[in-house]
């Protein structure tokens, strides 16, 4: 438990940092004895799973954070082992159903009957229902959140779920309604800083105020990122230097550099470089529709005004079109080549207007 | 070219002579028995010896019907076991690639003769030039000659008729008469002509009409099939070379004399491979030195029973070309009743091999009802010859089972009868697995295109008999098209022929086209119009093609409109397949039609006067290595997720853009490489941290050995590999950019750890997993046991603890110290005051400040040297020391180059 992140997470409600209010609300939820299915959802880095956490042991105190790895496999009906790792408690269970693929199905009807229709043993003293925490529930498939909406209202009286999920805009209608939908909002800067500062604190360091609100801007409000920003501020200079340079990812650094390729020169030639370029941020595992965002608020930084709206609805168009498609590589290439289309255009009129 | 010419010449005769006959045939008929004397005289001459041995099929060629029901009743039954037919007319069928004899050219007029060359001094003769320009030569005789001839033959029918009718004979006419009646003629014949086709054309409507109701039609294909050898249209060199095959049979199944023939030079030709000889003269005789040699390398025709050495003809081509239909001919035609066995039929080892008993190995003959019969009923007897269509598709056993029945030998008795009668095999693929043992064993003939001129005329006539209206240009499209695929053609007519008036806008779908990616590709860069041939191309190789136009079209784009809109296309192609083949919605797949148009439509942006350079995408940009590449760093991101505790798991794509990037920034403290008891306790916190860190997420060091021997320790998960980009090698073509462009990526970045100081966390690693080992044992041996150990902090090996267990493990702590060079190493940089940052060779990379350091140092180097001097140095030097006591915390002794270098003359006076 050594990185920062991990180190000083909160544990508890009442420790958190921030949206105090909110997990004022949940221990309240708690309080009353029993709960809905909770949707918890937010951008990444927002805090969801150290909320979760806290309310779980909120709800079964300190045994739930003993914590075993647990190996399981499941036969799908064409005769396939699908493997999955779980995380689970004497409480709970903790699974990313999104990574059995295809088979997430299986993974999740099977997995949800198993732990529903086992009764807590001493129902007298815990609470009579365990929880199912789902991860990543926007990556599952259409089939498996069909057959989620059926388990849920089957083993309401067992198990309660709590889904974990970036955005709702990929889980189904009749997920959401049969969900209490929380909200985890992204810290502010201010909140990111605070945090930053007390992490430092604790760690007997003392970190500057503007290199803390520089990590928090760099991290893009992601409070994980920002954390994990500052472990590599420390490593790189001891003590800090208000001046000290922010590492970003390779990916970022990369991604801007591609950004910055385009907006040199738009030519079919810049275009090949260009897509070796995709081809390895691909390649890295790097999200298609996040190199899309990134490229897009990178090119938009540098466009002019008048530009930027059409950057924007072309952005949105190709990112939309590249989720309906399989490769991604044509569609990021073809958003680059529209873009340099119309970058060009927009230069050469700028030129002749000027003569 | 010499039998159409014949043909052609003898054609018009007969019409002639068939005209003359309908005039009167009241004479003729009065003269009828001396008319049979002669043409019963002549038949084994005249007649081509197909229709002599076939006279159920319709003579095809221009007999008059009379002439011909005459000749039959006069002719003997045909029974080639039997010797029914004279012998010189058996002879005549045996070789059908021998033409008849010259002078029976004009049946009628013996008198006449024409020759091909110049005749002989001394007679007259005048020159004739057809309207193909071949140029014969009739010799003329004077007329009391000829009038003695016309005496003699006075009661033949021609000299009846020459009798009657005054002054017929073509001589006997002015020659403006003979012109005017020439052109009568003409129109007669045209205005015949126009009639039948009218008829024909109303019976075709009349057919159209009537078939959409009930009446099923025979398909063209077998409506047209041909009759008779001479109707073939397949390559006339393999159709002698089977037809002399099975000829060779005769001598074993009919008894008749064996033939010491000269093997038709067809038959080599037709083995070979391809049936192309160049134009060019040398050429030709290098080809008919081959041929020679391979005449002379040729098996023995005959094997010692009397069958021919090849007891299997083995035909095989593409579809369409008429196998099937050359074997049946060609069998029949040499006096067999075929049997096929084809793949519709139950082709289990079992019936394979009745039928092979009961057809080919047995000596008897076959009953052929009725058909071979004059209509008379009584069934003729006639030896079977079994032909096995489509035998690349028979299941391997049952081709074993011949094989073995060829290798059977003929005397023995027993199972294993031999083959008694020929087999003919037809196949496409001559080259499949199932084949392999009966290729050598069988005479192999491919059977290439047949000539387009003969296909188009024949198509032609189809058309006419049909009544529909084809030109010869559109004919010969259609069998460009159709790629020489005979039945195909075919087909495609009687499509349009039904499908009425508007055919010619229809769309007759093309089987498989066999044109390479490449040369599709290349058209949809060119601006050479394109057919729809291409547009099926597409189709098929939809996926590959995508790929291929995307690798290329940047080369070929000449602005980035362009060029966007081909993206456009190519990423509309890809949307249209992922809803076809997603199957998320059922009736999607419909859409797939559409995917190639989005491909050809990218050649409006594309196509150029030239082709760019066209290039196949190498395979680290397929999709598919992309996808190997992504899949590989995606499994490190498992490893280090299955690795990571239970309470600080996280999903991949955080791993991925958050954890991993500055873990491996976390990783690389600011260290010295030093011994960790010289640390700071600062430093020695820094290092507890860090291995704690590596511990707790399942990282950890490993000596890996580079290709040049050396050792490197990297990081186990390599994270590296997941985080860290390489600017692309291939794409980088002004160098300027491209190292201001890698500067400036790595400015933030920090070198990576040196080797010395790897080294020196991995020991650390592997002391403190063991002191955890430890605790955890001991804790479980029992709750009284310190449980300091633990806690005693990384850095423990340095402190001196007095227990035993621990000076243990500083032994073993101190035998895990991986190489002694690595170790000199480390104690060479240790005297540095900077880390040393080396390059990708272990060279030292001078920075200022490190070179103003290194001068001092660099008589120490002489020393220290292996690791960090060059392999220069190595191979110059004849003698260089190293430290060979590996590493000691315990034992340093200052060791001066001075010493060394007395060493070093010490040695030298010795030696020398």
């Amino acid at each position: 438990m050594s990185l920062w992140v991990d180190k000083y997470r909160p544990k508890r409600l009442d420790k958190l940092d921030y949206h105090t209010d909110q997990a004022d609300r949940l221990r309240a939820l708690v309080e009353s004895g029993d709960f809905p299915h909770l949707l918890v959802y937010g951008p990444p880095g927002a805090g969801k799973k150290t909320r979760i956490h806290a309310l779980l042991r909120e709800l079964y105190g300190a045994g739930v954070e003993r914590l075993r790895l647990e190996q399981q496999s499941f036969t799908a009906p064409s005769k396939r082992k699908v493997e999955i790792e779980t995380v689970s408690s004497n409480f709970h269970l903790e699974v990313s159903p999104g990574d059995a693929g295809i088979y997430d199905r299986v993974v999740v009807m099977e997995l949800i009957k198993q732990v529903a229709s086992v009764n807590q043993l001493d129902a007298s003293q815990q609470r009579e229902f365990k929880v199912v925490v789902l991860n990543e529930v926007d990556r599952l498939t259409k089939d498996a959140q069909h057959a989620l909406r059926r388990t849920m209202e089957k083993y309401m009286a067992t198990c309660r779920l709590i889904l974990c999920a970036n955005s709702t805009s990929k889980v189904i209608q009749a997920i959401r309604s049969r969900c209490l939908a929380v909200r985890v909002s992204a810290p502010t800067e201010d909140e990111i800083v605070q945090v930053l500062q007390g992490t430092c604190r604790k760690e007997g360091l003392s970190l500057p105020d503007s290199l803390a609100r520089r990590i928090a801007q760099a991290s893009e409000r992601n409070l994980r990122r920002a954390l994990l920003m500052a472990e590599a501020c420390r490593a790189q200079q001891q003590p800090f230097d208000p001046d000290q340079s922010v590492c970003l990812g390779d990916w970022q650094l990369y991604l801007k550099e591609t950004a910055k390729k385009v907006l040199e020169e738009q030519s079919p030639a810049r275009l090949l470089i260009v897509r070796t370029r995709l081809y390895e941020l691909l390649s890295h595992c790097v999200p298609p529709d996040l190199i899309m965002r990134c490229l897009v608020t990178e090119l938009i930084s540098s466009c002019d005004g008048t530009l930027k709206a059409e950057v924007l609805t072309l952005g949105a168009e190709y990112e939309h079109r590249m989720r309906l498609g399989q490769k991604a590589i044509f569609h990021l290439e073809a958003f680059v080549a529209r873009f340099m289309a119309v970058y060009k255009k927009f230069m050469d009129e700028v030129i002749m207007a000027d003569w | 070219m010499d039998d159409e010419e014949f043909d052609r010449l003898l054609e018009d005769e007969l019409e002639l002579l068939r005209e003359m006959e309908e005039a009167d045939v009241a004479i003729a008929a009065s003269s009828s028995a001396s008319a049979k004397e002669t043409t019963a005289e002549a038949g084994g001459q005249r007649k081509r010896p197909i229709e002599s041995v076939d006279p159920s099929s319709s003579s095809s060629t221009c007999l008059s019907n009379s002439i011909e029901q005459q000749q039959t009743v006069k002719r003997p039954r045909i029974d080639p076991i039997s010797e029914a037919l004279p012998q010189q007319q058996k002879s005549n069928s045996a070789l059908p690639e021998q033409s008849p004899p010259k002078s029976i050219q004009k049946p009628a007029e013996p008198a006449w003769r024409y020759h091909r060359t110049v005749p002989t001094v001394g007679k007259e003769f005048c020159s004739v030039t057809g309207s193909q320009g071949q140029r014969i030569y009739l010799s003329i005789r004077d007329a009391a000659a000829f009038e003695n001839v016309l005496d003699a033959s006075a009661d033949q029918p021609i000299g009846a008729a020459k009798r009657t009718l005054e002054g017929y004979s073509l001589l006997g006419k002015k020659g403006g008469e003979l012109r005017d009646q020439a052109v009568a003629e003409n129109r007669r014949r045209q205005q015949r002509l126009n009639a039948w086709r009218a008829t024909a054309t109303a019976t075709a409507a009349a057919d159209r009409s009537t078939k959409s109701s009930a009446t099923p039609t025979e398909l063209w294909v077998s409506k047209y099939s041909p009759k008779s050898y001479m109707d073939l249209l397949s390559d006339e060199a393999t159709n002698r070379a089977l037809l002399h095959w099975l000829k060779s049979w005769d001598h074993s199944v009919f008894g008749r004399p064996r033939r010491q023939s000269v093997i038709p030079a067809a038959a080599a030709v037709a083995v070979g491979e391809d049936d192309d000889n160049g134009d060019g003269r040398q050429q030709r005789r290098q080809f008919k030195q081959q041929e020679a040699e391979a005449r002379e390398n040729q098996p023995p025709e005959y094997d010692d029973s009397g069958r021919p050495f090849f007891k299997v003809a083995l035909l095989w081509g593409p579809p369409g070309r008429g196998k099937t239909t050359l074997a049946h001919t060609a069998a029949r035609q040499c006096g067999y009743n075929v049997v096929e066995m084809n793949a519709s039929d139950d082709r289990s080892v079992d019936q394979f091999r009745a039928r092979l008993d009961a057809v080919a190995r047995s000596r008897g003959s076959v009953r052929l009802g009725g058909v071979g019969g004059d209509g008379d009923g009584s069934p003729s007897l006639v030896p079977g010859c079994l032909v096995l269509d489509e035998i690349d598709g028979a299941p391997a056993p049952a081709v074993d089972a011949l094989v073995a029945c060829l290798k059977a030998a003929p005397k023995k008795r027993g199972n294993q009868r031999p083959l008694m009668r020929p087999v003919i095999c037809v196949c496409n693929d001559p080259f499949v697995p199932a084949l392999r043992h009966l290729r050598p064993l069988a005479l192999q003939l491919r059977l290439p295109d047949p000539p387009q001129a003969g296909l188009v005329n024949r198509l032609l006539e189809v058309c006419r008999a049909e009544g529909l209206p084809g030109d010869r240009l559109a004919v010969a499209g259609l069998a460009t098209r159709h790629g020489g695929d005979l039945r195909s053609c075919l087909q495609a007519l009687q499509f349009m022929g039904e499908a009425g008036p508007d055919a010619s806008h229809s769309v007759v779908g093309l089987r498989d086209t066999g044109e390479s990616l490449m040369s599709i590709l290349g058209r949809l860069f060119s601006r050479q119009p394109l057919d729809s041939s291409v547009l099926a191309a597409c189709s098929e190789s939809d996926e590959r093609l995508a790929e291929c136009l995307h690798h290329n079209y940047p080369l070929a784009a000449r602005d980035t409109k362009r060029a966007a809109a081909v993206a456009d296309w190519l990423r509309f192609h890809d949307i249209l397949g992922a809803v076809c083949f997603s199957g998320r919605q059922n009736d999607a797949f419909a859409l797939a039609k559409y995917a190639p148009f989005a491909l050809l439509a990218c050649r409006h942006q594309l196509a150029g006067r030239r082709a760019p350079r066209l290039s196949l995408p190498p395979p680290e940009l397929r999709g598919l290595a992309l996808q190997q590449l992504q899949s590989q760093r995606a499994g490190i991101a498992k490893g280090v997720q299955t690795d990571l505790p239970p309470a600080c798991r996280i999903g991949r794509d955080c791993l991925v853009l958050d954890l991993a990037p500055c873990l491996l920034d976390i990783l690389q403290p600011s260290l010295r490489p030093v011994s960790t008891h010289l640390y700071t306790a600062k430093e020695r916190r820094d290092l507890a941290t860090l291995v704690d860190c590596m511990i707790c997420y399942g990282l950890h060091y490993t000596q890996q050995r580079l290709p040049d021997g050396q050792m490197q320790f990297a990081l186990e998960p390599p994270l590296d590999q997941l985080v860290r980009f390489s600017e692309p090698p291939a794409a980088a073509p002004p160098a300027a950019t491209t190292t201001t462009s890698t500067t400036s990526t790595s400015a933030g970045r920090r070198p990576p750890l040196s080797g010395a100081v790897k080294q020196l966390v991995a020991r650390e690693l592997q002391a403190e997993r063991l002191r955890r080992a430890d605790a955890a044992a001991a804790a479980r041996l029992g709750p009284s046991a310190p449980t300091s150990a633990s806690t005693t902090g990384a850095s423990a090996p340095a402190k001196s603890t007095s227990t035993p267990e621990r000076r243990r493990l500083a032994d073993t702590v101190r035998g895990l110290a991986p190489s002694a060079a690595a170790t000199a190493s480390a104690v060479a940089s240790a005297s540095a005051p900077a880390p040393v940052v080396r390059d990708f060779f272990g060279r030292p990379i001078s920075t200022p400040a490190a070179a103003a350091a290194a001068a001092p140092a660099a008589a120490e180097k002489l020393s220290t040297s292996a690791a960090s001097a060059g392999p220069k140095s190595l191979l110059n030097d004849r003698i260089w020391f190293r430290f060979n006591e590996g590493f000691s915390n315990a034992v340093r002794r200052p060791v001066r180059v001075r010493t060394f270098h007395n060493l070093l003359d010490a040695y030298q006076k010795s030696g020398s």
